[in-house]
């Protein structure tokens, strides 16, 4: 696909936009439909009450975990396993990638192995860990760790690799020390790649979580998820999996919010 | 020599040929002196941990029904080898991801076709999509094994459901992204729409999917493999997760090196099958 970068920079005035249709009422009517249809479904006896509950009980049993406080315990177990997994992984990420990159030798001893570690599903280690770490909050945060860590060594490695060959000669035959070249080159070199994988990474962290508390665990979201679908009890489950998603979006708009603040430092 | 090079307008002979060739010489002997040394310490990178291993667990130094050593390990791989485990349940895993992938790949590429034929009804629906793109989707897995019961269509399921997200996204992206040139030329030519979309939109989409197989194959296998874990009754990831759950550390480890080598010989696998179509699809 060729792209034209001879065209004078469109006019400021744009022509006027046609009016978008407005989606939101139908958006709702959708939305509507679907409730009805699932609340019709299970009350007519379709759908089966030992995995799928009304939407009303749903609703009901998620204010009930919510307003009694019963879920923060659970909130505050998925949020800080998954919030020191973060952190644990993206710092131990960042360092051995740039380490691999600055000390060369190692880079080309281990690189094999990552590449190959790269190409396998590495959830599968979840198992192990909660049986290395216990059934507790360590094990999630080793997860977490895991997933993170391998996001954050491949998204550094590549973005340490893509700073400007010809600007790392310059700067270095203009006699700019190691220190030097690491605040005014590979520094602000890194702050797209950072902020991407700061954004990656938190998906990562609650998968982490949630598959570690799938595995074993004794409180936690994903534990709920998990319980309730073993009790049988479709309003918990569903809701604890609404729960979730809501968190993982109000976390990811967060990340979004903060990316649009610092993409105005990326490097023309 | 690059000094040289600079200061002079006219190709000069070397001054002294024998310096530079023995320079030479002597960086292509450092050269294989320092590759040797790389491959030294790949092989010990993987032979002293085993060798620590080993040792920390015929000591008692490390507690064994924690992390079994080694030998118990190979021994246990042997014996799966024999009665057929391990391909029964890889191969079961491996069936699965692909399954799911072709299925996800399919619904997905088909629903951007559909909101790109009618933005309308796109403008309507992925809102709706882009909220369920924001919870991890492997964490659906034991709501599909409540729908769907253990086994297979509930792991299928969610590999499905992992696939036609991303697929989806991608595809609609790169239906959008499609030239509006390109567009107007085939019109242009006298195209019909049926054309237009074989010749010009859908091979977008092609380039895509195939540059971003290896990376879904890769998701598929992680979704079979949790799905498995939660209500799998076969598996690669329901041989992790049942060894974790009776203790049997040397079934955990067993299963992982599994995992590792077939994961491993499909990800070199489509690694080959990629540089093959990127040749392929230099020409699109």
């Amino acid at each position: 696909m060729v792209t034209r970068t001879d065209e004078p920079p469109t006019p400021t005035a744009e022509p006027e936009v046609k009016r978008a249709p407005r989606n939101w009422p139908w958006q709702l009517l959708v939305f509507a439909a679907f409730v009805g249809v699932w609340h019709l479904g299970v009350h007519a006896g379709l759908l089966s009450r030992r995995s799928f509950a009304e939407p009303a009980q749903v609703f009901t049993w998620m204010w009930d975990w919510h307003s009694s406080g019963a879920s923060l315990p659970h909130l505050g177990f998925t949020l800080s396993a998954a919030g020191m997994g973060y952190l644990a992984g993206i710092v131990l990420g960042a360092s051995v990638a740039a380490l691999f990159v600055f000390v060369p030798f190692l880079g080309r001893v281990f690189n094999p192995f990552m590449a190959l570690v790269n190409g396998i599903p590495k959830i599968v280690l979840a198992p192990l860990l909660v049986l290395v770490f216990g059934l507790g909050l360590e094990s999630k945060v080793a997860t977490a760790a895991l997933l993170v860590f391998f996001a954050s060594f491949f998204n550094f490695s590549g973005g340490l690799r893509s700073v400007n060959r010809v600007l790392i000669d310059n700067t270095k035959s203009m006699g700019a020390s190691r220190s030097q070249m690491a605040t005014s080159l590979y520094l602000p070199a890194m702050v797209a790649w950072t902020i991407s994988t700061l954004r990656v990474g938190i998906a990562f962290a609650l998968l982490g979580v949630v598959v570690g508390e799938f595995v074993g665990a004794s409180e936690g979201i994903g534990w709920n998820i998990k319980l309730a679908g073993e009790l049988n009890q479709p309003e918990r489950l569903l809701g604890a999996l609404i729960t979730l998603g809501l968190v993982a979006a109000v976390v990811d708009r967060v990340l979004v919010v903060v990316e649009r603040r610092f993409s105005q430092w990326k490097l023309a | 020599m690059e000094a040289r090079v600079i200061t002079t307008s006219r190709p000069v002979p070397p001054a002294d040929p024998a310096v530079p060739a023995t320079e030479l010489a002597g960086l292509r002997r450092r050269e294989r002196i320092v590759t040797s040394l790389v491959w030294l310490c790949r092989a010990l990178v993987v032979v002293v941990p085993l060798a620590l291993w080993q040792y920390l667990s015929d000591e008692r130094i490390i507690p064994r029904f924690l992390f079994s050593s080694p030998e118990a390990v190979w021994e246990r791989l042997v014996e799966w080898t024999l009665d057929g485990t391990i391909l029964s349940n890889a191969s079961f895993t491996l069936m699965n991801a692909f399954l799911g992938y072709f299925l996800g790949l399919f619904i997905g590429v088909a629903l951007a076709v559909l909101f790109t034929v009618s933005p309308r009804l796109g403008g309507i629906f992925i809102p709706f999509l882009t909220m369920i793109n924001a919870i991890p989707r492997i964490a659906f897995a034991p709501l599909l094994v409540a729908w769907f019961g253990f086994g297979l269509a509930s792991n299928i399921a969610l590999v499905v459901l992992v696939i036609v997200f991303v697929n989806f996204f991608a595809a609609y992206g790169g239906l959008s992204a499609v030239d509006e040139g390109n567009l107007l030329w085939a019109k242009a030519l006298g195209a019909s729409q049926w054309q237009v979309w074989t010749t010009v939109r859908l091979p977008a989409i092609g380039v895509w999917v195939l540059s971003s197989l290896r990376m879904c194959i890769g998701l598929a296998l992680s979704a079979a493999i949790v799905s498995e874990f939660v209500g799998g009754a076969r598996g690669i990831g329901y041989l992790a997760s049942s060894s974790t759950n009776t203790f049997k550390s040397a079934g955990v480890y067993a299963a992982i090196t599994v995992t590792i080598v077939v994961a491993g010989l499909l990800d070199v696998f489509l690694r080959m099958a990629e540089r093959r179509m990127s040749q392929w699809s230099a020409h699109v």
